[in-house]
């Protein structure tokens, strides 16, 4: 089973995509912020992280640069969640090493899985 | 600082906030959009059909809630001069298409007939932002659909001289000589709240204004009056300014 690991700092988003991706046949892990997250990642291996962009302690972009930084297994597939849709911000991420970008506003769950699994089979 | 940027800086500041609002936003009516798709998918256990169509009533309000938040996020971007545009080759009579499948259920459900006349044959390919003029055209078939009680709505896509126009005529309720001249400024809904018994707050002609004059092309509308229906014509020139 693929271990997945989930930055989201509100709580419902969190139990909405913790559920969804159970169901789904993922392992899920889920962090309040890229701090915690980062504690996980250290712990566990974690083959894909979705995380947000806005977050308090540790942003997701600052998460991207600490998981993109050498500690971690760089075929970890990392995908943004945001409601950051501009075109600069996408580009910021993927410059910085995510594997994609998704406007969390435009999918239900059920197309959020499927885009997930678009992006990490890709 | 002089006067202009002192305004300039107020403007900034006023949309700055509007933009981190926006976002606010967003995540709660994405957690909404979230959990009652789970309950609609009967993830959290068999749902009587009365209680989906609820639902789903939750899920469109939900739907246009979103689109209204990013209506206000639109005109902070181009008040502030940060809209981008990305180019790319695009088949507008795809752009249509798409367009009027994503009407076709709920067109039916109003009880009105929703018509697209392509051309028949491969018209030019644009230098346009695909998904901008995307919304600019849903905008239009949108608004035709909610201003038309009866009768139908159509989609058309012609080569005029070196433009590609894109025309969505209804039989709808027209628009009246005094609205016509402020249809597509910012906030303009008719005042007259009986006759135009619709949701919005009037942002989408004047988003789709900007967008389509970055493209070097024009929008307008016509219409003979009360209740005779109306058109609104977009033009897209085919060698682009971009």
């Amino acid at each position: 089973m693929q271990k997945m690991l989930i930055a989201e700092d509100d709580q419902m988003l969190q139990d909405i995509y913790k559920m969804k991706f159970s169901n789904s046949g993922f392992e899920v892990f889920v962090a309040e912020n890229g701090k915690v997250a980062l504690e996980i990642a250290k712990k566990e291996k974690i083959d894909i992280v979705l995380t947000d962009s806005i977050m308090p302690e540790m942003d997701g972009v600052e998460l991207i640069r600490n998981l993109r930084g050498g500690e971690y297994d760089p075929s970890m597939k990392i995908i943004m969640l945001s409601n950051l849709s501009q075109k600069e911000d996408r580009d910021n991420v993927m410059q910085l090493g995510a594997t994609g970008f998704i406007a969390k506003t435009d999918f239900t769950p059920a197309q959020l899985v499927i885009e997930v699994n678009k992006i990490i089979a890709a | 600082m002089n006067k202009a940027e002192n305004e300039q800086q107020l403007d900034n500041a006023k949309s700055d906030f509007i933009s981190i609002a926006s976002h606010q936003l967003r995540t709660p009516l994405t957690a909404i959009k979230g959990f009652v798709s789970l309950l609609l998918e009967g993830s959290y256990g068999e749902i009587e059909p009365k209680q989906a169509e609820i639902l789903k009533k939750i899920y469109d309000s939900n739907q246009k809630l979103v689109s209204l938040v990013d209506d206000l996020l639109n005109i902070s971007r181009m008040e502030t001069g940060r809209m981008e545009f990305t180019f790319a080759p695009c088949r507008l009579e795809n752009i249509c298409q798409e367009v009027v499948d994503a009407f076709s259920v709920s067109a039916k459900e109003h009880g009105l007939h929703l018509e697209y006349n392509n051309p028949g044959m491969a018209l030019p390919e644009l230098m346009i932002d695909g998904d901008r003029i995307k919304e600019v055209i849903f905008n239009m078939v949108d608004n035709a659909i909610k201003y038309t009680p009866k009768g139908g709505v159509r989609l058309k896509i012609e080569q005029v001289a070196d433009n590609i126009r894109v025309t969505a005529s209804d039989s709808g309720i027209g628009v009246l000589d005094v609205e016509m001249p402020h249809l597509f400024e910012k906030f303009s809904r008719g005042k007259d709240t009986k006759r135009l018994n619709a949701t919005g707050i009037g942002l989408g002609l004047y988003v789709g204004k900007f967008i389509v004059e970055a493209h070097g092309g024009r929008i307008w509308a016509e219409s003979e009056g009360e209740n005779k229906g109306s058109r609104f014509i977009l033009e897209l020139p085919i060698k682009s300014k971009k």
